[in-house]
């Protein structure tokens, strides 16, 4: 069997050596081939975006709600009431809480979304310099 | 005392130090280099450690017969050789990538797909070089691939292409992958401009949990069918995916992209290492491939920020690309889009590009795995 594999490599081999000795052939279809695949790939994914944007978009208005969207662009696995619990949740921490420390990370959160300088990894660690 | 004297002399026929040459040597000091800038330098301690410490195996001075060594039937190295052989190694490796890569920014970027494309044009420079060096076509495409910066790929399609260069393939696969920094830095800054460097793009849209899912679906039929030489690798790493975005495959999702690719990755390096024996590594073939290799990453690095700075003109001003994020177009993650982010935040410290230059530095990983398959179904 591997002699069998390896005969057929070599013929290719020999057959690609005729036909293209300097591989702009193969190189000009390969990266064809390529460039089509994820462009193909690319539009794929587009309409898939599209498809959940609409259906994100038209979710609040079917729930009778005012169709506000967030304004972080809601995660898409969100229901259309998730703006409402998320303000729920984050108003209750808020209650709750007295050191300070979650209005810092809301506010460090939104500055950064602001400023457009969200990024994949934070250090999650806030220091609050206190004054009394 | 005649007895012991011949017993003595006949035990140190079997110790390396009766059998080794100038080129053991030579290999056992490239191995400990390589565990050196592992753990000093850091570049790339999980791949350059075994690897490293593989090729000092390899390389111990034997007599035949021993049943120790990697090229021999049956002993243990050689087993475990056979999941570098028959490419059985790779696609578990990319299940494990498939199950740790986020795809979000690609999903939310799709058009910077075509950048991770565009660096493909390395392996295929690398090829005609390798052709006009005076490799057969078969030889050419397994040098070629190392210019998509992927090591498990390049194993993948050198054990199929030319087994005899696996091993020169492998470590300079691993080895440019390390350098990534050093070597795409500069040439960033050459081709781009000051005003170019501080280009900002918007902040990516969030994606939602059903695209997620939906795109290793998607990706894999799309990509299968059109290359489906490349299923064992393309197949795998969407499978990966789907069990990392599922949200009903935890465990396996976990065991894929931990103790799996852990243990593979283990056997992979010190495999690969221990496969450059002297006799077979040292020689003038394997000075070209490094040769060739270096030059196919400097194409593929020319050829991603060259595409972004050309589909740039036909941008509307206020929605151009930075051209920084055109090296991540080479599937080393993330170590290419983390150049874009480092160079970028020295034009500016404010502007980080790590989120854009993830797209086409995952593109970059289906974007090699469709060259494999496309040089496979022409010279495999």
């Amino acid at each position: 069997m591997m002699t069998l594999v390896l005969l057929d490599v070599a013929s290719k081999a020999a057959r690609m050596a005729e036909q293209d000795p300097n591989g702009w052939i193969m190189t000009l279809v390969a990266v064809c081939v390529v460039f089509l695949t994820l462009f193909l790939l690319q539009y794929c994914y587009r309409f898939v975006g599209w498809l959940s944007t609409r259906e994100k978009n038209a979710g609040p208005k079917k729930a009778g709600t005012s169709g506000r969207v967030g304004a972080a662009g809601s995660v898409g696995a969100a229901s259309a009431g998730s703006d409402d619990e998320v303000a729920a949740a984050i108003a209750t921490a808020l209650s709750m809480e007295s050191s300070g420390e979650i209005q810092a990370a809301i506010g460090l959160a939104l500055d950064r979304w602001f400023s457009e300088s969200i990024h994949d990894k934070e250090s999650y660690i806030i220091t609050i310099k206190r004054k009394y | 005392m005649e007895t012991i004297v011949e017993n003595l002399a006949q035990f140190w026929q079997y110790t390396g130090f009766a059998n080794a040459t100038w080129q053991h040597l030579v290999m056992i000091l490239i191995g400990l280099t390589f565990i050196i800038l592992g753990i000093v330098k850091e570049w790339e301690p999980l791949l350059l450690i075994p690897i490293g410490f593989g090729m000092i195996i390899g390389n111990i001075p034997l007599l035949e017969g021993l049943k120790v060594s990697i090229y021999e039937d049956n002993s243990v190295l050689n087993i475990l050789y056979h999941g570098v052989k028959n490419g059985w190694y790779p696609p578990l490796i990319f299940l494990g990538i498939g199950a740790m890569t986020d795809f979000s920014a690609l999903i939310s970027q799709p058009k910077l797909m075509l950048i991770g494309a565009a660096a493909q044009i390395g392996i295929f420079g690398a090829y005609v070089l390798a052709l006009a060096f005076g490799f057969a076509p078969n030889e050419a495409g397994a040098i070629g691939i190392i210019g998509g910066a992927d090591g498990p790929t390049a194993i993948f399609l050198s054990s199929r292409l030319a087994p005899e260069l696996m091993g020169a393939i492998a470590v300079s696969a691993y080895s440019y992958m390390a350098l990534v920094p050093v070597i795409q830095k500069p040439i960033m800054l050459l081709m781009t401009t000051k005003k170019e460097r501080l280009i900002r793009m918007p902040a990516p849209r969030a994606v939602s949990q059903r695209e997620k899912i939906v795109f290793p679906i998607v990706g894999f039929i799309l990509t299968a069918f059109v290359v489906p030489s490349g299923l064992p690798l393309l197949g795998m790493l969407f499978f990966g995916n789907l069990l990392k975005e599922s949200g009903v495959t935890r465990r396996l999702a976990e065991t894929a992209r931990g103790p799996l690719i852990d243990v593979v990755t283990t056997l992979i390096g010190l495999t690969v290492g221990a496969s450059t024996q002297a006799d077979v590594f040292l020689s003038s073939k394997s000075v070209m491939i490094f040769g060739l290799g270096l030059l196919s990453f400097i194409i593929a690095t020319t050829s991603g920020v060259g595409f972004v700075k050309l589909w740039n003109l036909f941008r509307p001003e206020g929605r151009k690309l930075n051209p920084l994020i055109g090296n991540a177009g080479v599937s080393a993650v993330p170590d290419s889009a983390r150049v874009s982010e480092t160079v970028g935040r020295e034009a500016d410290p404010k502007n980080h590009l790590l989120m854009h230059a993830m797209a086409p530095n995952v593109a970059g990983v289906i974007g090699s795995a469709v060259a494999a398959g496309i040089l496979l179904s022409f010279l495999g």
